[in-house]
């Protein structure tokens, strides 16, 4: 039986592609799957809502089409534009006697002049794939209106041609960092999940999988001291990609465990710490006391949750 | 066919739901389910009731635990509902856990101080139509009220209160935080009105506008100079700026928050620049644009920690000259927030507002009393002010608009 049929299933196959998802996200991709629905990631940025997108290719052993969103994106970036180059070329050749005129005339707009961008090309695959629409909250109100046909019928008119069925639906992954809200229409049109930061047993996880040459007591303390570090009153609270690079910057330095002085440690935060508010913020005190706190073993729910 | 759906529990006893105790087949209770959750202010539809059916078709029977999870997927659209649908889920189908909680531990929950149960109460009626909520997660979920057998534990315990409480002409000292959440609404009316200002220069625009005949005859070489695309121009919309002023002194202290929350509001709808002034100015449009739960904490260090007195001449020819440059312009609004009165020479206020003036930007006094300030200051610089409008109760935000007039 496919692994991806039952959640738990698709739980597995989403680790074996290097993604620890939780219980609740692994039904969700998999609900998206069953339902043909689009899923909707918010969280704050690095929490890895992009990266479940290529998890689940991965996983699924489909194509993942990325579509990065920006302020005026539009149709010819992201769905289709017409090789005019191409039908002036055959206009030309047709002119110099080289085709037939009538038959330019009836396949001048079709397909075969057709340049498909990431959200026809993911509706006219063959087989199925991943489709990644990235910050969707930066297009433009314009452009989720667009959206709107194509994530609830799977299918993109084109003018000239008439309205383009899918040949297969796509996994529709969009993430959004929550900079502006989406219309309810296309929220209705989605299956939610807020992607929190991860608790410490599953950051340790995650870090431990991903940069296995790091020692295990250097992963531990580092998680630790990141998680009491979101405490704090940042300005930009560093996710999980920021401890992922920050335990290979400690790797690298030679550490096995975070070093006991603080004056070690404050200049690789740079890999924690992104905004100058942050950085004078979090002074070689702050680091100390940090350092400072009950250790891993101590905290609460950690052992039982690591068993 | 429909698998089952929900879990082999008792959904609800007749205590805390009488009217959907006899609800049986599952799409009614689902259905039942999802009045439950627009009551709590959701927005689910039919289609999303569907998929809901679906999904828990779709799932093995084995694994209906799992169901909370997707439904939570299906019926939320923020992250505030998405927080929310746990309880929501747990109190609907398994009320008997809520209460059992409630009674094995005592005092599960965070306990709530009394102004903070009146204020929620407030507020859940405000955004409850009446009779609509089911009381049964209302009253459970306090602890050491979820007493089934209590006489209060009957709908009319919650619906009974009448909602036309005149909080519109209230005054902002009387209200209760949980009122504050109305000013949003408000401020979006206002935005609706600003009208953007046509500038001389061009701009791009993908179909209208005129025809940028440079530009297209370029872009035609690369089609053999056919022109195939045209490049269209318009002239630049620049939408007026909006800058907040509000006033912290101690004689504004009942209304300070209230302003500052207003000020909040501007910023995140309007994207407009927040200043606090005192005997001195700090701009807290950073803080204000941040989601910290210590923001007000932050605002109260910055503007609290001056002093007693208010320049306000001084602090909005500090505004003027070090922060906002050269950046306010024709059209802009110039909010300030305050009661006038000001321990600057009085035409000291004239003079800064006459600059303000002469940038062309519309001066609007909003002051917390209802007659207009009677200070020497404000009488000198009146004839700059393009509007007073007092703002004291939420009555007179919703003429907000009218500054625009």
């Amino acid at each position: 039986m496919d692994e991806s049929q039952s959640p738990e299933g698709l739980r597995e196959q989403l680790f074996r592609a290097g993604y620890i998802a939780d219980e609740d996200l692994a039904s969700l991709v998999w609900m998206g799957l069953a339902l043909e629905r689009p899923l909707l990631l918010e969280g704050e940025a690095g929490v890895g809502k992009t990266a479940i997108a290529a998890a689940s290719a991965r996983a699924l052993n489909r194509p993942l089409l990325r579509l990065q969103c920006y302020e005026g994106l539009d149709l010819a970036q992201s769905v289709y534009e017409w090789n005019y180059s191409r039908q002036l070329l055959e206009i030309r050749l047709t002119e110099a006697g080289a085709g037939d005129r009538a038959a330019l005339r009836d396949n001048l707009f079709s397909e075969a002049f057709l340049l498909e961008r990431p959200l026809l090309k993911a509706i006219r695959c063959a087989e199925p794939c991943v489709l990644l629409i990235d910050e969707i909250d930066r297009a433009d109100e314009a452009f989720e209106a667009f959206l709107l046909e194509m994530l609830s019928e799977y299918q993109v008119t084109v003018p000239e041609l008439g309205t383009l069925q899918a040949r297969s639906k796509p996994l529709v992954v969009l993430t959004s960092n929550g900079t502006r809200d989406l219309s309810d229409a296309l929220r209705r049109r989605c299956l939610f999940h807020y992607l929190d930061f991860p608790t410490l047993a599953r950051e340790t996880q995650i870090v431990r999988s991903l940069v296995p040459e790091a020692a295990g007591r250097l992963v531990e303390e580092a998680v630790a001291f990141v998680q009491r570090l979101r405490k704090q009153d940042l300005e930009k609270i560093p996710g999980v990609a920021e401890t992922l690079d920050w335990v290979r910057v400690l790797f690298k330095l030679g550490h096995n465990g975070l070093p006991v002085d603080p004056q070690l440690l404050v200049p690789s935060l740079a890999a924690l710490l992104k905004t100058r508010t942050d950085r004078w913020l979090v002074t070689s005190d702050t680091v100390a006391k940090l350092l400072d706190g009950p250790r891993i073993a101590q905290d609460v729910g950690v052992a039982g949750a690591m068993k | 066919m429909l698998a089952t759906p929900v879990p082999p529990t008792p959904r609800h006893t007749p205590a805390t739901a009488p009217a959907i105790a006899e609800a049986t087949d599952p799409r009614e209770q689902l259905g039942e389910f999802a009045h439950y959750l627009r009551a709590h202010g959701f927005a689910l539809g039919y289609a999303e009731v569907d998929l809901m059916a679906r999904a828990a078709a779709a799932l093995p029977v084995m694994q209906w635990p799992r169901l909370e999870a997707l439904w939570r997927g299906i019926a939320s659209g923020s992250q505030t509902q998405w927080t929310r649908y746990t309880a929501l889920h747990q109190a609907f189908w398994f009320p008997h856990k809520v209460r059992g909680t409630t009674r094995s531990s005592g005092l599960t929950q965070k306990s709530r101080s009394l102004p903070e149960v009146v204020a929620q109460m407030h507020k859940d009626m405000a955004n409850q139509p009446p009779g609509a909520a089911k009381p049964s997660i209302g009253v459970a979920d306090q602890a050491g009220s979820g007493n089934p057998d209590a006489p209060d534990a009957s709908p009319k315990a919650q619906g009974g209160a009448s909602r036309s409480a005149p909080q519109d002409t209230r005054d902002f000292s009387d209200w209760l935080p949980g009122d504050m959440d109305r000013f949003e609404p408000l401020v979006e009316a206002f935005k609706r009105r600003l009208r953007a200002k046509l500038m001389r220069r061009l701009q791009d625009h993908p179909e209208r506008g005129a025809i940028h005949l440079r530009r297209s005859l370029r872009q035609a070489l690369s089609t053999g100079g056919e022109l195939v695309q045209l490049h269209h121009v318009r002239r630049k919309r620049r939408l007026p700026k909006v800058v907040v002023l509000v006033d912290v002194s101690r004689s504004m202290e009942t209304h300070a928050q209230f302003f500052l929350r207003l000020g909040r509001a501007l910023v995140e709808v309007m994207d407009a620049r927040a200043f606090v002034f005192h005997t001195r100015l700090a701009e807290v449009t950073p803080l204000m644009r941040t989601r910290s739960k210590r923001i007000q904490e932050k605002v109260n260090a910055v503007s609290f920690g001056f002093g007693g007195g208010t320049r306000i001449a001084h602090c909005l020819g500090e505004a003027l000259d070090v922060h906002l440059g050269r950046s306010l312009k024709s059209g802009d609004i110039f909010m300030v927030l305050s009661d006038g009165y000001d321990t600057d020479a009085p035409e000291d206020l004239s003079a800064v507002l006459a600059r303000v003036k002469a940038r062309g930007a519309r001066i609007c006094w909003l002051h917390p009393t209802v007659e207009r300030p009677q200070s020497e200051a404000m009488r000198l610089a009146a004839p700059h002010v393009t509007h007073f409008m007092p703002v004291h109760n939420l009555a007179s935000l919703s003429k907000l608009p009218e500054l625009l007039a």
